[in-house]
């Protein structure tokens, strides 16, 4: 292959992280944490529970946590272990149980330990939880399952679930920013000090008073700083001021904030003074002692919670002050918010333990109320009684399965993508910013350069997400959590001085230290540090998802700060290591990974490639080649083509590409139709497509083979020809040929669920499955003909063609109310339909039929129809270039244009398409797809290293073509040469699932609304087609009334309403009497008859509801 | 206007290359079009299915079986519609029935075109080796299809010609006309057959026309 | 689902020639090679041998555990 060694090599790097890793790493890793780790500490955390009775209080303290199979009780008690597919079809939850052990403890005693089980915990699929984790291919197969199958979903209530990354500030850490309203400055640091499953956030504040306040959540009113460093302990003024920094300049904008705190000189007034503001009225004692747990407990709780970490919490805030001092003087610049090395991205773990630690909350409560009220009795089986474990298993399903998060978190689920197999992949490997899409935020949406190599610089929405939604780099992997012990002990080797004892002279000049988010300390040289700590990580002594950053102030005066991140969710990206110019990674060992004799893991561990976070790339100089490496690059890119995401590395020749283009793409490739998994004739999705003969693309890129879409294609090679054809190609429109369809060009297929269940009612009715009977009393009876294809169980049968109507599953239910019994009623008990029949506007052949058990032991039917699809009129399709377009008009071969090897376009597009969005990738994907049919090996496309067009023109060449991809054609209904050369190859394309078939509407006559008596609104309902305003105002315009009067009356909801001249309200006909009556004007009335739109008269009478008379004054019309 | 001259550049199974002299283009191409569109030839048509408990649905089933290039005799059978049988299913002239049984009883197997039997000896798979579906073990086809005689214009699987190419030849009112059958026929019985639905057309068309004229 | 059976393009047939293909590649031919061999001559026969994917090999192996014939 003609692309470089190097490009090619290093290429397999990449690829054996990413095959072994899979793609969903992030959140399988994030949730494997939650379980190995957060869980445990999120109930130590909590511990115990004190259960005060009347006479012998006792405790309940909690101990390990572990956590049981996959599986699912049945309604008769019966416990099996399932598998995902058994899920899916049966509409379960994959979860396992939780279980807690327990330890009664009565005056200082254990009395009895017990084990209970808490509630369920949803069980990411291919997790360390999850069977399928264990299995070979052969085992997943054998199973029902995918084996290409990514998990890292869940699955509940039988629908999969992914929680989206979701991307954050990074916690603890301290950012400065400078705010400026009209001339008014304000400085701000933030910190979101986090521990699992909690946050709270703390702003300190510097006024252009000079004052600096401190924001903490639980606290309604700012603080004065220096409060509340008198409250934490510190005595004398030279401490507080130390703490902050004993740079002169620093310390003399700390004059004002002295001042301020005149009020509370003590430590205890410092109390009593944080106690007013939080427990406001209280006993002196109990207000101290609130503000104490108010700093232990709501500030900075990153740092502890203990009595003892209030020097460090004071260190922290000290610090903050400093920093935002120095920013204030102008020493260091604000932190960039958009800076990737101030995000981190939350997965499944963190999701998962915010909630598990407020269900949690919640269960020990409600288990000790119960045990309260349970009094005398105590023991095991108590304890066990007192769990109620819906409390648990309900609000983390309820959560999954709605997205619904709490405090205002909403869509922190997504249904899982199956369209193709490449959006499922790109789904698991998306990110979402919590900022606000209603609001600009044009900085946050901006792409930043620190997300090279990290998030895809092409794939995200157009519109209101644009920019806030993101997805991974190809190249991106995420940080695991790192224990913090031993890397601080290196550090401690490696000359750190800790906070607790710091020579002043450190403390002036020195290096400050920062290990996730604590202050722990300073060194004479930072830069030394961050080299001797790097030496360390490369030899392996200490985690290769650490990071390090030396960060040095731009002014001299200011300190120079040393990061240390071992926190997990930090977004991470291999670097070649280059030492004097050479980079280290060499052809052997490339070979050697290729070959599958060395892992990716062993060159990290040797120090040959290094997982960076953003942070510490700002310390890098990174090379794009190894030629342009020199002695002062640190680093050397892996693969450049690795900056794509997942669904822009299929595009060929991107680069080629206006961007735009490649963003289209990116959205488009997601709709196409292919092949999402082969486990297809089981599958249970409400909606699912199938392309019949999908082909690999002919110019595929390295991703193809990593992301097995020579497996899963999701298209097929189509002749394009570039030519006007008779006008039917204009305005993006494709004309295609009518024998290639015929042939089974983009054939697919279209799958549709119905799905029915029994439900159990009170008073022991049940829905039962039957073919109604019109002769049984059946409320909502269609007719028969709609249940002609039913079979003696109420199921339809297989390969049965139906269409709009026909039921698919007969069911009959209870009546909704027991006491509907109606006088005159006399047919007695009577049962309603409540079949499930095909959509009014689809047709097909019932494809599949299960039949199962709900959880509940209902029985359950899901119907699944298919329906061919061959492309026709109006179905989109789009190239690999965001070069999209509807068929516009089908041709027969022999009036297609032909060359003189015979060869008839499949696909003719207009030449239009091109000059202004210049996607000149297409054009090379045409000849390149050409040449490698020719060569008869596929041509790599790849971003940055793809066979080059001029190589593939000589293929073209050789085979006797041109090597523009120009042909000569001849026009097929006259014979004629055309007059110019047209440009045909080979391309990609896909057929998108927007086909006319599921849009194609129109209505006559149909039904209304009973409200409004207007039509419809929808094709699903047979909705009339909105004559809206802007029509009006032609028809007006034109003078043209009486259309308008036809369209907005006589045919919508034209009605005659009788009106009472003389009060002008509305009268009514006594059918009694045979007379129309006036309730005002009784016998005085004159009634006349006005004909109004229906929605008018509602519009009366909703305003008569209001106590508004509205009068009309009647005049004959002339 | 010269006499056409028609002069056999290269022949071959599968294709024929004819010179042609003193033809308008606009002949030589209606020839051409009515290689593809109007030289009827067989394909199944029509298929009952009386067990298919393989992978692919009955439609992809039915389509790939269209595919499939039957040889042809425009001697012996004739255009349904044009058939006096008036039989709605079709008589020894107007239809051929194909049978397909096949089961993978010991390993998995795959259904060739040569596995369907046909009534007419005659009226067979131009080619034995093409796959038609892959079946499991355990799993089965069983079907009866009707094959018949239909146009291009209908349906692609009813092309005669797999390539109908008139390009310019060397000289003034030159061409060239190659045309490649997919095996339904002999290529020169193409060529042959277009000029012969060109006639029978333009006699239609004269008949019309002299009809039309008397009135 | 499996290969057509004939080019969607130009109609040749070339189902029937796809095992042969495979066969011969796999054994290390050169693909451009094999497909002279076979006379397919036109890019759009060729481009079905080259890029088709038999989705029902992935699919089959679902069906081969299921109960052996009785």
């Amino acid at each position: 292959m003609a692309t470089t060694t190097r490009q090619l090599d290093s290429w397999a790097v990449l690829r054996d992280i990413l095959q072994r890793e899979g793609v969903a790493r992030q959140h399988l890793n994030s949730y494997n944490e939650f379980i190995a780790k957060g869980l445990q500490s999120i109930i130590d955390e909590i511990g115990e529970t004190e259960i005060e009775t009347v006479s012998t209080p006792y405790k309940v303290k909690f101990g390990r946590v572990e956590l049981g199979r996959p599986r699912i009780v049945e309604i008769d008690g019966s416990v099996s272990n399932i598998f995902p597919m058994e899920a899916r079809l049966r509409n379960l939850s994959y979860s396992s149980p939780i279980y807690l052990d327990m330890t009664i403890e009565e005056e200082g005693m254990s009395r009895e330990a017990t084990r209970q089980h808490i509630g369920d915990l949803p069980v990411m699929v291919k997790s360390d939880l999850c069977q399928l984790s264990k299995m070979s291919k052969e085992q997943l197969v054998m199973s029902g399952e995918d084996p290409n199958d990514a998990g890292g979903y869940f699955i509940i209530n039988g629908s999969e679930r992914v929680i989206v990354g979701l991307e954050d500030l990074s916690p603890n850490k301290i950012l400065v920013d400078l705010e400026k309203v009209g001339a008014v400055a304000t400085y701000k640091a933030r910190v979101y000090s986090s521990v699992v499953g909690y946050r709270s956030k703390m702003e300190v504040t510097l006024k252009q008073d000079g004052s600096i306040n401190v924001k903490v959540p639980s606290c309604p009113i700012d603080i004065p700083f220096v409060i509340i460093m008198r409250a934490l302990g510190f005595k004398s003024d030279k401490e507080i001021a130390n703490a902050v920094s004993p740079k002169p300049e620093i310390q003399d904008l700390l004059e004002v904030s002295f001042d301020k705190a005149n009020e509370a000189p003590t430590e205890k007034d410092a109390l009593v003074y944080i106690g007013n503001r939080v427990a406001h009225g209280m006993l002196e004692e109990y207000r101290i002692k609130r503000a104490l747990s108010m700093l232990d407990w709501g500030f900075l709780p990153h740092l502890g919670k203990a009595d003892d970490r209030r020097y460090d919490k004071a260190m922290f805030l000290g610090e903050a002050v400093c920093k935002l001092l120095e920013l204030r003087l102008g020493w260091i610049e604000a932190d960039d918010k958009d800076h990737y090395g101030n995000k981190v991205i939350k997965f499944a773990g963190q999701m998962l333990a915010d909630l598990f630690r407020t269900s949690f909350r919640n269960l020990v409560r409600d288990m000790k109320y119960q045990l309260e009220r349970a009094g005398q009795k105590r023991g095991g089986n108590v304890v066990g009684a007192a769990i109620r474990t819906g409390i648990i298993t309900d609000k983390l399903n309820n959560a999954i399965a709605t997205g619904n998060w709490g405090r205002g978190k909403v869509g922190v689920t997504q249904l899982l993508d199956r369209t193709n197999y490449l959006s499922t992949l790109s789904h698991l490997r998306r990110i979402q910013s919590p900022l606000s899409r209603s609001q600009p935020n044009f900085e946050a949406r901006d792409l930043h350069a620190t997300h090279f190599g990290r998030v895809c610089p092409s794939e995200t929405p157009e519109g209101v997400n644009c920019g806030l939604v993101k997805n991974l780099a190809l190249s991106a992997t995420i940080s695991v959590s790192v224990p913090p012990a031993e890397v601080e002990e290196r550090l401690w080797e490696l000359g750190a001085k800790s906070i607790r004892d710091i020579p002043e002279k450190l403390a002036l000049e020195g290096c400050k230290i920062f290990m996730d988010g604590r202050f722990i300390g300073y060194v004479d040289d930072g830069e030394r540090l961050a080299k001797a700590f790097r030496k360390l990580r490369r030899e392996g002594q200490i985690h290769p998802s650490a990071s390090v950053m030396f960060y040095e102030a731009t002014n001299k005066k200011g300190y120079s700060r040393l990061y240390i991140s071992l926190s997990a969710g930090r977004v991470i990206r291999p670097l070649i290591v280059v030492e004097g110019g050479k980079p280290l990674l060499t052809q052997e060992m490339v070979s050697k990974i290729a070959a599958n004799e060395l892992t990716w893991r062993d060159i990290v561990e040797r120090g040959i490639i290094e997982m960076l976070d953003a942070n510490e790339e700002e310390n890098c100089l990174v090379a794009m080649s190894p030629e342009e490496a020199g002695a002062k690059h640190t680093h050397l890119e892996l693969y450049p083509g690795a900056m794509f995401g997942i669904a822009a590395s299929i595009i060929p020749y991107p680069e080629h590409n206006q961007s735009p283009r490649n963003t289209y793409e990116s959205a488009m490739a997601k709709q196409s139709l292919g092949f999402s998994t082969p486990t297809f004739p089981l599958s249970t999705f409400v909606r699912q497509h199938l392309l019949v003969n999908p082909q690999s693309p002919m110019v595929r890129t390295k991703s193809t083979e990593l992301l097995n879409i020579d497996e899963r294609p999701f298209g097929t090679n189509a002749v394009v020809a570039v030519l006007s054809f008779e006008g039917y190609n204009i305005e993006d429109a494709i004309v295609m040929n009518k024998s290639s369809i015929e042939r089974g060009f983009a054939r697919s297929f279209f799958y549709r669920l119905y799905e029915a269940e029994s439900k159990q009612y009170l008073g022991g009715m049940r829905d039962t499955f039957e073919v109604p009977s019109a002769e049984s009393n059946i409320r909502g009876y269609r007719g028969e003909k709609f249940y002609r294809l039913l079979e003696a169980d109420g199921v339809i049968m297989h390969e049965a063609t139906v269409s709009g109507g026909d039921a698919v599953i007969g069911r009959t239910s209870p009546p909704r109310f027991m006491e509907e019994y109606k006088e005159f009623e006399i047919k007695g008990p009577y049962r309603r339909d409540t079949s499930v029949a095909v959509r009014p506007t689809e047709t097909g052949v019932v494809d599949s039929v299960f039949m199962t058990e709900n959880v509940e032991g209902g029985k359950m039917y899901k119907v699944r129809v298919r329906d061919m699809r061959t492309p026709e009129i109006g179905d989109k399709f789009a190239s690999r270039h965001g070069q999209k377009g509807v068929v516009g008009l089908v041709v027969p071969q022999e009036d297609m244009p032909y060359t003189a090897d015979g060869v008839v376009p499949d696909v003719i597009i207009n030449p239009h398409a091109f000059p202004s969005r210049m996607t000149v990738g297409q054009f090379i994907e045409s000849i390149s797809g050409k040449a490698a049919s020719l060569r008869g090996r596929t041509a790599d496309g790849t971003a940055f290293a793809g066979e080059t067009p001029d190589e593939m023109g000589r293929i073209l060449q050789e085979k006797g073509f041109e090597p523009t991809g120009r042909e000569v054609l001849y026009d097929g209904k006259t014979g004629r040469k055309f007059a110019v050369d047209v440009f045909i190859g080979v391309v990609y394309y896909q057929k998108l699932h927007h086909m006319v078939a599921d849009k194609i509407h129109a209505r006559a006559r149909g039904q209304v609304q009973m409200l409004t008596k207007q039509p419809t609104e929808g094709r699903a309902r047979g909705g009339g087609l909105r004559f809206g305003e802007m029509e009006r105002d032609c028809l007006i315009a034109y003078g043209a009334s009486m259309v308008l009067k036809d369209r907005l009356l006589d045919e919508a909801d034209k009605t005659e309403i009788n009106v009472c001249e003389k009060c002008g309200l509305i009268a009514y006909y006594d059918a009694k009497q045979r007379k129309y009556a006036c309730k005002i004007d009784g016998d005085q009335a004159k009634i006349s008859t006005v004909v109004v739109a229906y929605a008018f008269k509602l519009l009366l009478q909703e305003m008569m509801s209001l106590n508004i008379a509205p009068r009309l004054r009647l005049k004959d019309a002339v | 206007m010269t006499a056409p001259k028609v002069k056999v550049l290269q022949e071959s199974d599968d294709e024929i290359s004819l010179q042609l002299e003193g033809v308008d283009r606009s002949y030589a191409n209606a020839v051409r079009r009515f290689c593809i569109s109007e030289v009827p030839s067989m394909a199944i048509d029509d298929i009952v299915i009386l067990e298919n408990s393989s992978v692919l649905y009955d439609e992809i089933l039915a389509h790939r079986l269209g595919m499939v290039p039957l040889r042809t005799d425009l001697e012996r059978y004739v255009l349904p519609e044009r058939c006096d049988c008036g039989n709605p299913l079709g008589c020894q002239k107007c239809r051929v029935l194909l049978v397909l049984d096949a089961t993978a009883k010991e390993r998995p197997r795959t259904v060739v075109s040569g596995d369907l039997v046909s009534e007419d000896r005659e009226v067979c798979p131009v080619n034995p080796n093409i796959p038609i579906v892959k079946l499991a073990v355990g799993q089965s086809v069983k079907l009866e299809a009707y094959a018949r005689l239909g146009r291009g214009k209908e349906h692609a699987k009813w092309q005669p010609a797999t390539a109908s190419i008139l390009t310019e030849g060397k000289g003034e009112g030159v061409f060239v006309l190659k045309v490649e059958t997919s095996g339904t026929m002999p290529a020169k019985e193409i060529v042959a057959r277009s000029i012969e639905k060109l006639e029978e057309k333009l006699k239609e068309l004269q008949k019309e026309v002299e009809e039309k004229a008397a009135q | 689902m499996m290969i057509p059976i004939r080019c969607f393009t130009c109609g040749k047939p070339i189902g029937d020639k796809f095992t042969d293909f495979e066969a011969k590649v796999k054994a290390g031919e050169d693909p451009g090679k094999v497909l002279d061999d076979l006379k397919i001559k036109r890019y759009c026969c060729r481009r079905m041998l080259i890029s088709s994917v038999d989705l029902i090999d992935q699919v089959l192996p679902y069906y081969a555990q299921k109960s052996p014939p009785s």
